[in-house]
Formats: structure tokens, C-alpha cells, sequence
């Protein structure tokens, strides 16, 4: 580049963009303040107990193969009456716990629909859980049940 | 391990020194698709929204410039396509009529010359614009151009220079007529 170029380059670096202004600024500042919130919001939601869902799942593959050796999941080829497999579940596991709460799953994002209005477009995670004894090696079994569903709502928030 | 509210306070405090840093640069990015400062505003704090969440992976930290400003043209673009070209024909005309609508400063000496580099600055075609407007008041290198445009590093860097060509051949000109 010759050096007329480059003397134009020097008079550009002069001109200086104009900022932001302050009512741009402070909207800004409130929207980081409101990260934080939301972010630490997910954060005591998403970690109710201290296991993994890797560890959560090991433990829902043990508690489904000791259910259908047992019987207990889908009964023995229909010939034993239901009566008689609840009272073999009671007998084999024993309920300690149940809950279930919800929570968004990964982040929302914007769309803009064709009637013009902006949705936010989230998946929500309904989650219950059950911690059940087995009686016979006195491990505790956690199940966890997880259905997702989209959900859709008009927002003016962003 | 950070307690969770740490760790939050942390990531906001973060994003804030990150944006005072660069705000400016953001904003004078998105001006170049907006139609006025109010309208640039609104982008970026749009792209603030998309870049907290593109950055959930990352642990929340602020993100790098480059993915900054590919956010910001994306949403530009879109809100441009939105608008349609009448109505931002329409506000154009209107802004000229006020007359202040810019987005450059010009330093205090020298400051015919400068107002008229600034309008030059305006005036280039939006393919050269853009790249000018990365380079030297986005801070970016050739190689972030190219990776954010699709384009080689070659071709950004020859847009680029094309740029500063056509901005001296319209000053010699400008210069010339009014000597002459």
C-alpha cells in the first residue's frame, strides 16, 4: 500500500464511531443484570441432588433389569394376576421418595411469526422422580422420567 | 467450585467490562445496516440476547469479537429484509431531511476535511463499507473478515484496499473542483 493510502487510513482511524447512548447503555446493563438472575435461576433448578444423569440413568437401566427379572415391570406372560406382582413389588422395593418439578431445557429462542409478533420458542422439561429401596441388596434406585414439550409464547422481552 | 451466585455475579460483571470495551464498535457495525442510531441500538441488544445464550456452552464467558459481529449481521440483514425497501427508502429520505443522523465523530482540528471523509465513508458502496468499517473500527483482522463474510483473505483485503482507493479518488476530486 503506498504511503498516500496510508496517510488516508490515519485520517480514518481519526474519525471515531459514536457510542452508545446512555438510555442504550443503562437497557444494556439491566439486560446483563438479568442474565445473571436467569443464569443463576437454572442453575439451583437444574441441580436438585447431587448425581449426574449419567449415574441417574445407570441406576434406571439396574432398577429396569432387576423389574423384569423379577416380574415386577411387565408381569410374567400375563399369567400371574396383578394383585398377586403389586404384592411382590411391595415385597422387593419400597417407595422412599417421589417429586417432580419443571424447567426450560437449553436456551429460548426468538422467532418472528407472520402475523409480525416475536415468540419465544422454548422446550419445557416436566421431570419426575422417584427413589425407590431394593430391599434385597439395600441399593437405593433413582428414576427419573423426563417428557419435553415446546412451548410457544408471545414476548416483548428482547 | 464457584457458588452458583458468584459464578453469575461474575459472568455479568464480564460482559459488562466486555461491552464497555467494545460497544462502540458494535454499535458502529450495526449502524451500517440500521437506519438510525436508535434502530443500530436495538440491534445490538438484540444480538446481546443471542450471544448470552450462544454462550451458555462456554460457561457463559463474553464472546469474541468476530462471532460479536457475525451475530449482529445477521440480525441486521434480517430486520432489513423485514422492513422491505420502500419503508427504509422512506426513512432514508427523512433522516437526510433532518441531517443528523451520523455515526462518526470527527476530530476537532481538521474538521472540513474530516466531515467530508465522512460522507465519503457514507457514501461507498455497502460490500466495501462493510469491510472498511470491520477493519478499522471493528479492529478485526483480514483472516476474521473473510471467516465472517465467507470470503478469502485475499478478497476482503482487496475490498478493503478498493475502499481507500475510491475514498482518495473522491477527495482528489472534491479537491480538485474546488481549486479549480
Amino acid at each position: 500500500m503506498d504511503s498516500s493510502l496510508k496517510n488516508l487510513e490515519k485520517r480514518l482511524e481519526q474519525l471515531t464511531p459514536r457510542g452508545m447512548s446512555d438510555e442504550g447503555l443503562s437497557r444494556c446493563e439491566a439486560l446483563f443484570d438479568q442474565f445473571a438472575s436467569e443464569e443463576l435461576q437454572q442453575e439451583v433448578s437444574s441441580s436438585p441432588v447431587g448425581w449426574s444423569w449419567k449415574v441417574t440413568s445407570i441406576a434406571a437401566a439396574i432398577v429396569l433389569c432387576i423389574g423384569l427379572t423379577s416380574g415386577w415391570w411387565l408381569g410374567q406372560g400375563g399369567e400371574v394376576a396383578p394383585a398377586q406382582s403389586s404384592g411382590a413389588d411391595e415385597h422387593l422395593f419400597e417407595l422412599i421418595g417421589e417429586r417432580s418439578w419443571m424447567q426450560m431445557d437449553g436456551s429460548s429462542e426468538m422467532t418472528l411469526s407472520s402475523a409480525g409478533e416475536v415468540l419465544e420458542v422454548a422446550t419445557e422439561l416436566d421431570i419426575s422422580e422417584e427413589t425407590i429401596l431394593h430391599r434385597e441388596s439395600g441399593n437405593y434406585i433413582t428414576l427419573r422420567v423426563l417428557t419435553r414439550q415446546p412451548v410457544e409464547r408471545v414476548t416483548d422481552q428482547f | 467450585m464457584k457458588a452458583p451466585a458468584n459464578s453469575a455475579k461474575a459472568n455479568s460483571r464480564a460482559w459488562k467490562e466486555w461491552f464497555q470495551e467494545n460497544a462502540s464498535r458494535l454499535i458502529a457495525y450495526a449502524r451500517q445496516r440500521s437506519q438510525s442510531n436508535e434502530e443500530a441500538e436495538d440491534v445490538v441488544q438484540d444480538a446481546l440476547v443471542k450471544l448470552w445464550h450462544y454462550q451458555e456452552k462456554r460457561g457463559h464467558v463474553p464472546p469474541d469479537l468476530p462471532l460479536a459481529f457475525s451475530v449482529l449481521r445477521y440480525l441486521g440483514l434480517d430486520r432489513g429484509r423485514r422492513k422491505g425497501r420502500t419503508k427504509r427508502r422512506d426513512q432514508k429520505i427523512v433522516q437526510f431531511q433532518i441531517g443528523d443522523d451520523l455515526w462518526l465523530d470527527t476530530p476537532s482540528e481538521d474538521k472540513e476535511d474530516a466531515k467530508i471523509l465522512r460522507q465519503e465513508v457514507d457514501q461507498l458502496p455497502e460490500k466495501l463499507r462493510e469491510v472498511l468499517t470491520l477493519k478499522i473500527w471493528g479492529g478485526l483482522t483480514f483472516a476474521e473478515i473473510g471467516e465472517m463474510l465467507s470470503l478469502s483473505n485475499n478478497t476482503a483485503a482487496s475490498r478493503y484496499r478498493y475502499a481507500l482507493e475510491q475514498l482518495q479518488k473522491k477527495l482528489k476530486h472534491l479537491k480538485d473542483s474546488h481549486h479549480g
